[in-house]
């Protein structure tokens, strides 16, 4: 129930975005697309924020990158993810004005990174591991969007930092 | 008391002052005067209008006392506990405990990989009273709840900083109910050992944080409370490094400390506390005694200055215990007044039909000062006993000793 009223929200906002062209993008709930029609929120300084639906997503985020994810619940083996980094995020939606990035979840975990985490590093807004998509929250997958970033040195814990069903990314 | 949670009687034998980090959580909600369903004893009855929390990741109680020197601003805090923390000891176990109040059995963290919390945090029942909150953290979510998260923006190699920055701001714009997580005695703790300058500069650096703070509150007119607490200790490890996660007293005693700023301001609503085992059960104010079944009838008490009879309004002792304890058999009752004077009575004389209430009401007039707000009235047996050494003025607490 929580879920739908988020994306009713999501949606309302959306249309007095079109129609009136002024009205600022203030999320107050946190946004939880509903599980067979994901999509991701994007907030950046001066823009009333955007939403993309997983096709399109699919169509932007097609590089394949490999990483370890080390901690409790994963195999600490290389993997191929693929998807959208979060720096190419930034040069499809022309986002330059930023000193940082927060990936939320729709379960309300976040994680932040600075901009040069972001630029100097491959941080992946994951959609598929191994060739196959990620499986959504109710299939008791990490997807359809996980948030996979390197390790800072072969051996450190990372998989904490991957924040799982990502729903929302801000530029600030 | 939660019969289910395995730690309280671990708190028991281990060490006889250690409470558990579940008393976080009905410490600050009391405080501020906010009525939950949290079982575990407040650290303390005082008001307060604003409450500041610092978690201390990783500084166990053993590491506490080895380096207090280091943690002067810790120490002259005062009201200091080792606290035991939940089983594996880890950030996310320990931390659902104390913002929690209920234990892992009941909180759904029961290992570093859960992070849905089934319980509510202190920071969103205080929130659903309309109070203003923040969670403050480094550079990721903890637990899966809403939190305001701080990035190592001036390259110094910690986040520290940052969130010590993040807290004065909320301090500055008079957020009710503030918690900021630090977490660089851990991250050194782990990296370098007990005995490393790296954690000594961490634990000072903190140290010097929560001075800055006791400074703010002091001169702070809103009357506020200052909380600390950590989620877990570390151990050495070979390699000069250290970890946690095991059974053992390094990692499983954490700390909780707590001052109160200012709080004379506050009006304190009178209460009287119930207790059994050793625990409060029960805190009820007058408010709360007025709303139950009451006795009012006409008492004489004599003592050496002669008799007095008057009409006393109040309610059985009886019908207040069984409230919280059940209509369970009791050797006795200790009653205490607020000057610490105490009296014990046999159970039977309180007991359906005895008679004995705590009055709060005296020929329709509430108590007055010095005897009340509440008083122990135990009638005669027989006309013209001596009655007044047991009807104990101001009383605040009753024990029950099974
Ligand atoms: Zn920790
Ligand atoms: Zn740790």
């Amino acid at each position: 129930m929580r879920g739908l009223w988020a994306g009713l929200l999501v949606l309302a906002a959306g249309v007095l975005l079109i129609g009136a062209g002024l009205i600022i993008f203030t999320l107050v709930e946190r946004v939880v697309p509903p599980d067979d029609d994901w999509y991701l929120v994007v907030r950046a300084p001066g823009t009333e924020g955007t939403i993309i639906g997983m096709d399109e997503l699919r169509l932007i985020g097609n590089r394949t990158v490999e990483m370890v994810l080390l901690g409790t619940g994963e195999d600490g083996k290389p993997h191929l993810y693929t998807g959208l980094l979060l720096k190419d995020l930034a040069g499809h939606l022309n986002v330059t004005d930023y000193g940082s990035v927060t990936v939320r979840a729709a379960d309300t975990y976040s994680k932040k990174l600075t901009r040069q985490q972001v630029t100097d590093h491959d941080v992946l807004l994951a959609m598929g591991r191994d060739g196959k998509d990620l499986a959504g929250r109710s299939d008791g997958g990490n997807g359809p969007v996980r948030l996979v970033l390197p390790q800072e040195a072969v051996g450190t814990y990372n998989a904490q930092h991957c924040v799982k069903w990502v729903s929302e990314v801000v530029f600030e | 008391m939660d019969d289910g949670n395995p730690l309280i009687g671990i708190a028991a034998v281990g060490n006889g002052q250690a409470a558990t980090l579940m008393s976080v959580a009905p410490t600050v909600l009391s405080s501020l005067n906010i009525t939950s369903a949290l079982t575990e004893p407040p650290m303390t009855r005082a008001m307060v209008r604003r409450v500041v929390v610092l978690e201390l990741d990783g500084l166990g109680w053993g590491l506490f006392q080895q380096r207090a020197p280091l943690l002067r601003n810790v120490s002259s805090l005062g009201n200091l506990s080792s606290a035991l923390t939940a089983f594996p000891p880890r950030t996310p176990t320990g931390t659902a405990m104390a913002l929690t109040g209920h234990d892992m059995l009941h909180n759904g963290i029961l290992s570093s990989n859960d992070r849905t919390l089934s319980q509510p945090t202190f920071l969103e029942i205080a929130e659903g009273t309309g109070l203003s909150t923040v969670w403050i953290e480094g550079d990721r979510s903890i637990l899966s709840s809403e939190t305001e998260l701080n990035v190592d923006t001036n390259g110094d190699g910690s986040v520290d900083n940052e969130i010590f920055g993040s807290l004065i701001d909320r301090l500055d714009d008079g957020t009710d109910v503030v918690l900021a997580h630090f977490h660089s005695i851990d991250d050194e703790f782990h990296r370098t050992g007990s005995g490393s300058e790296g954690l000594a500069l961490a634990m000072s650096r903190i140290d010097s944080y929560i001075g800055q703070v006791v400074e703010m509150l002091e001169a702070s007119s809103t009357p506020s409370m200052l909380m600390l607490f950590s989620d877990h200790g570390l151990h050495d490890v070979s390699g000069g490094m250290g970890e946690h996660g095991s059974f053992r007293h390094e990692d499983m005693y954490a700390i909780t400390a707590y001052r109160t700023f200012g709080t004379h301001a506050v009006e304190v609503l009178p209460s009287i506390s119930i207790i059994w085992g050793g625990s409060v059960m029960e805190v009820m104010d007058l408010e709360e005694l007025e709303a139950m079944p009451y006795l009012e009838e006409s008492y004489a008490i004599r003592s050496s200055h002669g008799e007095v009879t008057s009409l006393f309004r109040g309610v059985m002792v009886h019908d207040l215990i069984e409230l919280k304890a059940g209509s369970l058999q009791f050797t006795s009752l200790t009653f205490s007044a607020g000057d610490g004077f105490s009296l014990s009575l046999p159970w039977e004389w309180a007991e359906e039909g005895a008679g004995t209430i705590i009055a709060y009401r005296q020929d329709g007039a509430p108590l007055a000062g010095g005897e009340g707000p509440f008083r122990l009235v135990v009638p005669q047996e027989l006309a013209g006993e001596y009655n007044g050494q047991y009807c104990l003025k101001d009383v605040t607490k009753v024990e029950v000793v099974a």
